[in-house]
């Protein structure tokens, strides 16, 4: 374990850019610079640099830290874990959120987007953000899961604002509240885990997990838990947070948005170039448990915490053209948004296809669209950068469930 | 063209196989299952896209 004071939440950058609405002139900067020594910590921003340290075994992720920032009781599963033992437990993992798994959601996903839009196109105006980019990744990820949404939605919305979003100025507050916020879902699936021991298996992920043995021997109930409270902790907010950034930016970019609708099939490339231009995970805790060179005299010196600013990394224009520049043709985009090495986001393959599906829907149904007058979108950039106030306007329609 | 890929530094992204699947087909859990491969000129465009979409720079793509 690294002793260490370093909190990436109380972090100088993760501060100054708080609610900023382009971050990303800043983060080029970063990257133009290559490393600062802030706060305690080493604070990484090539492309580079930030692949090195996460393809290198001796450096820890999020677990090296040795503090339960997000709420968990214990470590996390796979998250705060490295080494074998992740290796063991993406094993488990991945295959359950393989491009072709996660592809059986697809019409589910489209249905529900669907009747999202359904309950506003009529309106000529929306909140964008609590009612369309909160409840459709919430209701397809519980769906996945095997998680009954009704009766606790209210609790599962506590969870990730209070884990995700904790109020309090110093990093101690922030993870007193975290862990405040976390207590009522550990003990949401304690039960859960009792209650489903008790009935006929069922076909969804937790089904899956409680099915699964890992080293000839089923899960204990505790290990479920820390399993699905990082899958909860990582799923409920993150592709909200995307799709409210990448609709916020299209609004504000007509040109791009009449070429997509009058071209979906230039979806997925816009939505890699989004991923990479908004990075809505901008950082990670990273931990040196031996001393790494990265060439050039630069050496993170065994035992110091670092953060690998992957915003910065996609920023670095060693590695993109004009990278600030928006631009859906862009030959090369192998952007970090969903960071890289073992911790690579388990959840990227659903990501992807929720992002398509949802922006693809959205704009068949609304095609013209601007942020309402007088009103700006509302950024928070700490741990996820979201628009967590998106006010739209656009010309009302007729819902289709109504249509003759 | 000679494809190879190095499996110790794929992490499952599977962006090769998401911008040219003709090339590189994934597993069960998303990884590249092919460690090298002979592929036609015909095939060398997408070939080339998928080495440069994958971010581990796991992908070689040789005469």
């Amino acid at each position: 374990m690294v002793e260490s004071v370093f909190d990436y939440r109380t972090s100088s950058i993760s501060r100054g850019l708080q609610g900023e609405e382009s971050p990303q002139p800043t983060y080029k900067e970063l990257a133009d610079s290559r490393l600062n020594r802030w706060d305690g910590a080493v604070n990484l921003f090539r492309y580079d640099d930030i692949v090195k340290i996460n393809r290198d075994t001796t450096v820890r992720g999020t677990g090296g830290s040795g503090v339960f920032y997000l709420g968990s009781e214990r470590p996390r599963i796979p998250q705060d874990i490295d080494g074998p033992e992740h290796t063991q437990w993406r094993r488990l993992l991945d295959p359950l959120f393989s491009p072709k798994q996660v592809a059986l959601l697809s019409d589910d996903i489209v249905r529900l987007a669907n009747e999202l839009i359904d309950g506003f196109i009529a309106d000529g105006q929306v909140e964008l953000y609590s009612q369309f980019c909160t409840p459709l990744p919430v209701a397809i990820f519980l769906q996945m899961m095997g998680i009954p949404a009704a009766g606790n939605m209210a609790m599962f919305m506590a969870f990730k604002d209070g884990t995700l979003h904790p109020k309090g100025e110093t990093a101690e507050e922030l993870t007193a509240y975290a862990t405040e916020a976390g207590k009522p879902l550990n003990a949401f699936l304690r039960t859960l885990f009792r209650e489903r021991r008790g009935e006929e298996p069922k076909n969804d992920l937790i089904g899956a997990l409680m099915e699964a043995e890992v080293g000839g021997e089923l899960l204990t109930d505790e290990l479920l838990v820390d399993i699905v409270y990082e899958l909860l902790l990582a799923g409920l907010d993150s592709i909200t947070s995307t799709l409210s950034v990448m609709i916020s930016w299209l609004a504000r970019h007509p040109d791009t948005r009449a070429r997509l609708v009058a071209d979906p099939s230039l979806w997925p490339a816009a939505i890699e170039e989004l991923l990479r231009f908004e990075t809505p995970i901008p950082a990670q805790p990273r931990f040196a448990t031996e001393d790494v060179d990265l060439g050039d005299g630069v050496v993170v010196g065994k035992g110091e915490p670092m953060q690998v600013l992957v915003a910065a990394a996609n920023m670095d224009s060693t590695k993109f053209e004009n990278p600030l520049t928006v631009d859906i043709d862009r030959p090369r985009n192998a952007h970090l948004a969903f960071s890289s090495g073992i911790h690579r986001c388990l959840g990227s393959h659903l990501a992807r296809l929720e992002l398509r599906l949802a922006l693809q829907e959205f704009h068949r149904r609304l095609p013209e669209y601007r942020i309402s007058e007088g009103e700006s979108p509302v950024y928070n950039n700490t741990v996820i950068r979201a628009a967590t106030h998106l006010p739209l306007t656009f010309p009302a329609a007729i819902p289709a469930a109504v249509r003759p | 063209v000679k494809v190879t890929v190095d499996f110790e530094r794929c992490a499952g992204h599977a962006r090769c196989n998401a911008v040219a699947p003709e090339v590189y087909p994934v597993d069960d859990a998303g990884y590249c299952a092919i460690t090298e491969l002979t592929v036609s000129a015909q095939l060398e465009d997408q070939a080339q896209a998928g080495a440069r979409a994958c971010p581990e720079e796991a992908i070689t793509v040789t005469d």
